[in-house]
């Protein structure tokens, strides 16, 4: 059975934005595309750059700050170099006026 | 029109476009504009200047205060026609391409003498005889006119815009560069070489170049020249993006001889699939500052990356070069020899890394770097980083810096042989273990070149 | 802290560092000789710059660092051989034995001044990776002015010969056995140029606190 941690408020996360939020011990990175919200990990799996504090959303994709590497927030799939591996992604949910992430 | 055949000095002028100088959102949806590009190549351009305008300049490598990005043309439309003869040329400069031994079309070519007609010509049975092997190999416009889709799941996946200042500027200006398609298991033995296919207005300052490899194919890619181009584009910003898919194996040369007033960075980047081979050949002689560090990525088990590099800087230039390989997956190798010269307070540094990831076991890299310093006034620098997170493995690098053998010189000059001949001939001896991978031309020219360059004839 | 080797004179220093960060300045004058020899071997973080400058004419200084990294010690160390004079030879190796989760960084330069004509410069990191999370980087930089020189550098890594340790497993030894053979080893050849026994079982000791 996941375990759900509120993560924050959903007026915290309007829509088209991402930020960066530590919950159960881990970054991670956070984003409202059209009104759904999703989870990745913060970290680049090139650099280890911080994906929400110093990189871009656009749509679903998310861009890296520090060399330009793309991931897909729906899922953490990588779309482009230098990253070569995936980020984990974790479920979201959200209950009234919180969202939780399954850790 | 402003002659893109550049010279140092200019041509009459018949101004069918103008574009301004500097560069801003107008100038970038003019050029898509222009090329009729998909919207999705538009908002790739308009992204990557927001790039751009963010990142700052490296603070390691050379010196790139001398570049004003607000005095740089950053588009020109192409020419039609070249007008210009063979006699108008300066005198060194026909001189030297005679020197060399450039050959008739390519001198022609080179110098605007329009070799347009030529090349053309040249260039259609090439072209034929590709296309029956399903090979496509356009320019870089034409290939995402006339293929949108295998441009749009590559373009941007191996450098993206926000790697770095130059990529991102590049991202959103580029115009010219390669498309280079090869099927699956395809061998193209004839090197596509890029001259043949460009006319004037692709050789230019922010090419683009994409090549694809798909499994178990070959295709050899030469580009650049080693007769000295004068151009008085100040800014060179190129970005190559190569996919080297399962088993496939590309090698792409590139001599480099551009005027000393010209700042040359380049991102040149090639992703490897399991046992891909991915080679690259890099010669740089021209050019004020050159910044360029062919990488491999290698992602695939037993893929192979093999970087081979020759660096010659005399007065007023810096070339710091170099190469990277970074280790993704298990049994993959690297090699990188490089093989520098500095002469009359020229500047070569090496700059590369090599990395092995987490898992990527039973990789094996060596680097050897080889560097003469001719005179006292020169300098050598290497600035090699191995950073490594897996045990099983075998790293190795080596790097020598040193002046021309004593032993060795008297040698050559108890024969007979004057001292700047002697000179010339050790070090082209110093080069040929990378010279005798080029193209015959270009080695004989190169050859040549290095010659002139030593005895103080050129350059 | 600078120490000065005095003109015409040789000076040998086995130098024990201790956790924590720390400067160690070496200026080696005219016809002067250093040998130094340098152990890290401790339990805590360690971050050291070594900087041996040759100042005078016929300056010569041998530079040997041993480091023994366990647990989850960060060790950077960062060595400097500058050549101010001509006639001058330097001679650096760095070897570490890296365990567990030991991160381990070196970086290393050799300048040599546009005066320094006629030097020789050595620099070489050999480092043993001896767990899979070890971690090893090495960035050996030439920064070179002068031409009529002859500068090297050179930096291996990997894990202990599997040639060797198979040879001496074939003799009956066990393999835990072999490695700390090939370990021992591995630090022998450097300890060896020390010629003062006392020195080199003070720079055994030192080691074996973690190999």
């Amino acid at each position: 059975m996941a375990n759900y941690i509120k993560a924050l408020l959903v007026d915290d996360l309007p829509p088209g934005s991402m930020k960066t939020v530590r919950v159960g011990g881990k970054s991670i990175a956070m984003a409202n595309v059209d009104g759904e919200v999703f989870a990745i990990d913060d970290t680049c799996s090139h650099a280890e750059c911080s994906l929400g504090s110093e990189g871009f959303i656009d749509g679903n994709v998310v861009t890296c700050g520090c060399h330009g590497a793309t991931f897909d927030v729906t899922n953490g799939k990588v779309m482009s170099m230098p990253a070569v591996t995936d980020v984990a992604s974790y479920s979201v949910k959200i209950v009234g006026q919180d969202v939780l992430i399954a850790l | 029109m402003q002659n893109t055949y550049k010279y140092g000095f200019h041509k009459p002028e018949n101004y069918v476009y103008k574009s301004k100088k500097g560069l801003d959102r107008g100038v970038v949806e003019y050029i898509s504009k222009r090329k009729n590009e998909p919207l999705w190549m538009q908002q790739f351009r308009i992204r990557a200047l927001g790039q751009f305008y963010h990142k700052p300049l490296p603070l390691w490598g050379g010196d790139l205060g001398g570049i004003n990005f607000d005095n740089i043309f950053y588009y020109i439309s192409p020419t039609d026609k070249i007008v210009s003869r063979w006699e108008d040329l300066p005198e060194d400069i026909r001189d030297t391409y005679d020197r060399i031994g450039i050959p008739e079309a390519e001198k022609k070519f080179l110098s605007g003498v329009s070799a347009q007609y030529d090349s053309e010509v040249v260039y259609k049975s090439i072209k034929s005889m590709l296309s029956k092997k399903g090979v496509v190999f356009l320019d870089m416009d034409s290939g995402l006119r006339e293929f949108p889709e295998i441009v749009k799941q590559y373009f941007g996946t191996v450098i993206p815009s926000g790697d770095n200042k130059f990529a991102a500027l590049n991202s959103s200006v580029w115009s010219g560069g390669s498309f280079v398609y090869v099927p699956k298991g395809v061998r193209v033995d004839l090197p596509l070489q890029a001259y043949f296919r460009i006319n004037a207005a692709n050789m230019g300052q922010f090419e683009r170049t994409l090549i694809i490899a798909e499994e178990g194919s070959f295709v050899s890619y030469v580009e650049g020249c080693t007769a000295p181009i004068y151009t008085t584009d100040s800014l060179h910003s190129a970005v190559v993006e190569i996919i080297v898919k399962k088993g496939a194996r590309v090698r792409y040369t590139t001599i480099q001889n551009w005027s000393t007033n010209v700042y040359n960075l380049v991102t040149k980047r090639a992703r490897v699939e399991e046992e891909g081979v991915m080679e690259w050949v890099d010669g740089n002689i021209g050019s004020r500052l050159s910044m360029k560090y062919p990488s491999v990525y290698l992602v695939g088990r037993k893929a192979r990356g093999e970087m081979l590099s020759i660096a010659y800087a005399g007065a007023g230039q810096h070339q710091d070069v170099g190469a990277k390989a970074v280790h993704l997956a298990p049994e993959t190798t690297s090699q990188i020899i490089s093989k520098s010269i500095s002469r009359g307070g020229g500047r070569t540094s090496y700059r590369g890394l090599v990395q092995i990831m987490m898992g990527a076991t039973k990789s094996k890299s060596k680097v050897v770097c080889d560097a003469l310093i001719l005179d006292e006034a020169s300098r050598s620098d290497t600035y090699p980083t191995m950073d490594i997170d897996e045990q099983d493995v075998s790293i190795e690098h080596e790097a020598t810096v040193s002046k021309i053998g004593d032993e060795q010189l008297f040698y050559l000059l108890s024969r007979g042989i004057g001292k700047a001949q002697a000179e010339s001939m050790i070090v082209n001896g110093f080069i040929e273990p990378i010279v005798k991978e080029l193209p015959l031309e270009y080695a004989v020219e190169l050859n040549r070149l290095i010659q002139l360059q030593m005895e103080g004839s050129v350059g | 802290m600078n120490i000065q080797i005095l003109q015409n004179t040789t000076k040998t220093i086995i130098q024990e560092i201790h956790g924590g960060k720390a400067v160690y300045e070496y200026t080696v004058t005219e016809r002067a000789q250093l040998a130094l020899l340098f152990v890290v071997a401790q339990k805590v973080d360690v971050e050291i710059v070594v900087r041996v400058c040759l100042t005078g004419r016929g300056a010569r200084a041998r530079i040997i660092g041993l480091v023994a990294g366990r647990g989850s010690q960060i060790i950077r160390i960062h060595t400097e051989q500058i050549h101010e004079a001509p006639d001058t030879t330097s001679n650096l190796l760095v070897k570490a034995a890296l365990y567990d989760q030991v991160q381990f960084s070196y970086d290393g330069v050799i300048r040599v001044e546009p005066l320094a004509q006629k030097t020789d410069a050595y620099q070489k990191n050999e480092n043993l990776l001896l767990s899979p999370h070890a971690h090893a980087r090495s960035d050996p930089v030439l920064e070179i002015l002068a031409n009529d020189v002859r500068c090297t550098h050179g930096s291996t890594t990997g894990k202990p010969s599997e040639d060797q340790l198979w040879y001496l497993m074939s003799r009956g030894i066990t393999r835990s056995t072999a490695t700390q053979l090939l370990i021992e080893g591995f630090f022998e050849r450097a300890i060896m140029t020390i010629s003062d026994t006392i020195h080199q079982e003070q720079i055994r000791k030192s080691l074996w606190q973690i190999i």
